[in-house]
């Protein structure tokens, strides 16, 4: 069967149109649905499909999971926070947060204490965008951080994860820098966008203002490896000042 | 983050055949980016805080540019201007035109950037006169505002330099010998006319010497003949569909292969034609003659010929604002000092073997020995964290050949990927070596590159790319 997402919307151009070079030059201009036909005051059914499309994946992106076995594939292992589903976890953002005791159990035995720099991963609203961007980051965080002399943390991966998750896995494992890479909300452009959302000393009481964030890494945003390269650098830069956010 | 905004000051100096011009510019950059977004450092605004006087070009004799005149010259620009040699960081100066065939035009440059700051270039050559004076005159915006096709032919006194530009891309530049100053005449006398406007008097069978008095004997009309002939030329360099005038038979076969949709013309020859004055010599040269039958002919009388925004002024703006460009805003560098001059590119391809990459330098290096080179691809799309570290491996594979030991890691790449992979080279070089990688920047065989000291709190550098390639 013909994926009828293929294409780029931004190379997307109705078959009728009569202005197609003209047209194709604004589009480079903008992710808006321009250019795209009508009948009548109504969508051409071509544009239509693509627009259900489009915002299916979207939907899918939020609901499916992450597979057990992408987690092994990236040599991480698995915690969750209190939410049992992904209808749960939309509809309970404050369970999101919380990490009950069996599963910080888990961390204590499994993860390195006191590291330098503390990087996990969550689904967050996008479960594609672990498996298109976690490995490419990771590798590059991982090498590029040890290169500068930080110790790196053992990685792991959070199911039903909020970024606020660092409240508390920050100061269980006594991690002076952390880096949750989590699932960004989708968009109509795409599903596969991932956020970095890092922090100096993370602890129950700090404010959201004390996130650094990189967000819109995916390859039609920000090239995965490029956006860690820039966060290697923004994670020196915070362990120096010893500040994150926009005190930075 | 840093949002702020930041300013450097760009020179412009253009030495043509016949004028000597000064701008200079205040380059706006700032991080456009929004809030958690990759840092994009973006050129927000470029100002011309200073123009000179339109000065003519201090000439020794008929051949030589009078160097220490135009030294003088631009430094007593630089105190109208009050502007310290030390306060520019970027920008070019260009010997254009039949001068820099002039036999002391390296000298003429050596001396000038040697005043003119930190970081202002010395450069010529036909094609890249043609893209400045395009994108001075305010041709390649036109284009790019249009979608179209644009030419700007930039009829100075020595050479006219075209550019046509798609969609605000140039697409194929030319430098011709049309000019005002071709034939000159000083007290009613014809005291200069160039070798190959001889070849055309000679082809057209006209009476016209060096020594005689333009109004005796119909010389005026001859000199029209002439004039109107040039103008036949240049529509033939624009004209896909046109044959050459067999008057000009001799004449390097230069011209553009797309026909454009708009033309613009700047250069002095450019004010000729809108211009209407009684002393048809008043400049002591056919210049007004040329703008006039340019007037008339259907280089201007059609739809497509537009006004353009600068005329005498276009190649001085496009060496001040135009120049440079600003790298990618994620790149890498360390041990290095700015600004780095003169760096030759060697072209290499992502995908070449470290052997290949090897006997390419070995090439340069037989060729121009202890020049600092930089090599330059096209780099990879959204590239895997496995594409990168195969290429850094092998690239510093080839550094790290004893030969290549002192030599700086120079990568240019035009895919924004500069980041990751300087840190993939310097994880795999001595921490002490001199690594520079930066992206966003197109540049290729033959081409030489500038770069300049960091901006925006070191998170991008401007470039000048000194020689094109289409």
């Amino acid at each position: 069967m013909k994926d009828i997402t293929e294409k780029p919307m931004q190379q997307w151009i109705s078959k009728d149109n009569k202005a197609e070079k003209a047209l194709k030059r604004v589009k480079q201009n903008t992710t808006a649905r321009i250019g795209i036909g009508r009948s009548g005051a109504r969508y051409k059914t071509d544009a239509f499909l693509r627009f259900w499309a489009d915002q299916s994946a979207a939907s899918d992106a939020v609901f499916t999971e992450v597979t057990p076995e992408t987690i092994v594939n990236l040599g991480l292992f698995e915690i969750k926070t209190k939410c049992r589903s992904k209808f749960e976890m939309i509809t309970r953002p404050d369970w999101g947060r919380i990490i009950e005791k069996d599963q910080q159990q888990i961390l204590k035995e499994k993860c390195v204490k006191d590291p330098d720099v503390q990087i996990y991963f969550g689904d967050g609203l996008s479960s594609p965008s672990i498996s298109a961007n976690a490995e490419d980051m990771l590798q590059v965080l991982k090498l590029g951080l040890e290169h500068e002399g930080l110790s790196v943390g053992t990685p792991f991966f959070v199911r039903y994860c909020r970024v606020n998750t660092a409240r508390t896995i920050g100061p269980l494992l006594n991690a002076k820098v952390v880096c949750v890479l989590i699932g960004e909300r989708p968009g109509m452009q795409t599903d596969e966008s991932m956020s970095a959302y890092i922090a100096y000393k993370p602890h129950p009481q700090m404010l959201e203002s004390e996130y650094t964030v990189v967000s819109n890494i995916s390859r039609h945003g920000i090239a995965p490896v490029e956006a860690a390269a820039h966060i290697v650098e923004l994670i020196l830069k915070i362990s120096k000042a010893k500040k994150s956010g926009i005190s930075l | 983050m840093n949002n702020s905004e930041q300013a450097f000051i760009s020179a412009g100096i253009d030495i043509g055949t016949t004028t000597t011009q000064v701008i200079f510019s205040k380059i706006r950059i700032k991080d456009t980016s929004g809030f958690g977004f990759i840092p994009k450092i973006s050129i927000t605004d470029k100002k011309i805080i200073y123009r000179s006087r339109i000065h003519l070009t201090p000439l020794t004799h008929e051949n030589e540019i009078d160097a220490l005149a135009v030294k003088e010259l631009i430094l007593n620009e630089y105190a109208k201007a009050g502007i310290a040699p030390s306060d520019i960081e970027s920008g070019a100066v260009i010997i254009t035109g039949e001068s820099a065939e002039k036999r002391n035009a390296k000298a003429v440059t050596a001396a000038i950037s040697e005043i003119a700051g930190n970081f202002v270039v010395a450069a010529a050559g036909g094609k890249l006169e043609s893209v400045l004076a395009g994108k001075g005159s305010g041709a390649m915006t036109l284009s790019k505002k249009t979608g179209k096709r644009v030419a700007n032919l930039d009829i100075g006194g020595g050479t006219t330099n075209i550019c046509l530009f798609n969609n605000g891309k140039v697409e194929e530049a030319i430098c011709v010998d049309i000019g005002g100053r071709l034939i000159r005449i000083d007290s009613d006398k014809i005291s200069y006319s160039s070798a190959k406007i001889k070849e055309c008097i000679k082809n057209l069978g006209l009476n016209i010497k060096e020594g005689q008095n333009i109004y005796n004997n119909n010389i005026v009309s001859d000199l029209e003949t002439i004039a109107s002939s040039m103008t036949s030329y240049l529509t033939y360099c624009i004209d896909p569909e046109m044959s050459l005038p067999k008057e000009w038979k001799d004449s390097p076969n230069t011209r553009l292969s797309n026909r454009p949709d708009i033309i613009t013309i700047s250069g002095g020859v450019a004010d000729c034609i809108e211009k209407i004055t009684s002393d048809s010599f008043a400049y002591g040269d056919i210049g007004i003659l040329l703008g006039r039958k340019i007037k008339e002919s259907t280089l201007t009388n059609t739809s497509f010929y537009q006004k353009s925004d600068e005329t005498v002024n276009a190649t001085v703006i496009g060496a001040g604002n135009f120049s440079f460009e600003i790298s990618g805003s994620t790149i890498d560098y360390r041990n290095s000092t700015f600004p780095l001059k003169n760096v030759q590119i060697i072209d290499i391809e992502i995908d070449n073997t470290a052997s290949t990459i090897k006997r390419k330098i070995e090439q340069f290096c037989s060729e121009y020995q202890n020049s600092t080179f930089a090599l330059a691809a096209e780099g990879i799309k959204c590239p895997t964290f496995k594409q990168i570290e195969e290429t850094a491996k092998l690239i510093s594979s080839v550094f790290n050949f004893p030969e290549y030991q002192n030599k700086p890691v120079i990568i240019i790449i035009k895919e924004d990927m500069a980041k990751a992979f300087g840190q993939a080279l310097r994880r795999k070089l001595d921490n002490n070596r001199q690594v520079i990688c930066i992206d966003g920047i197109d540049c290729g065989i033959g081409d030489y590159i500038d770069i300049a000291k960091p901006v925006a709190s070191g998170q991008a550098v401007p470039v000048v790319v000194k020689t094109l390639i289409f």
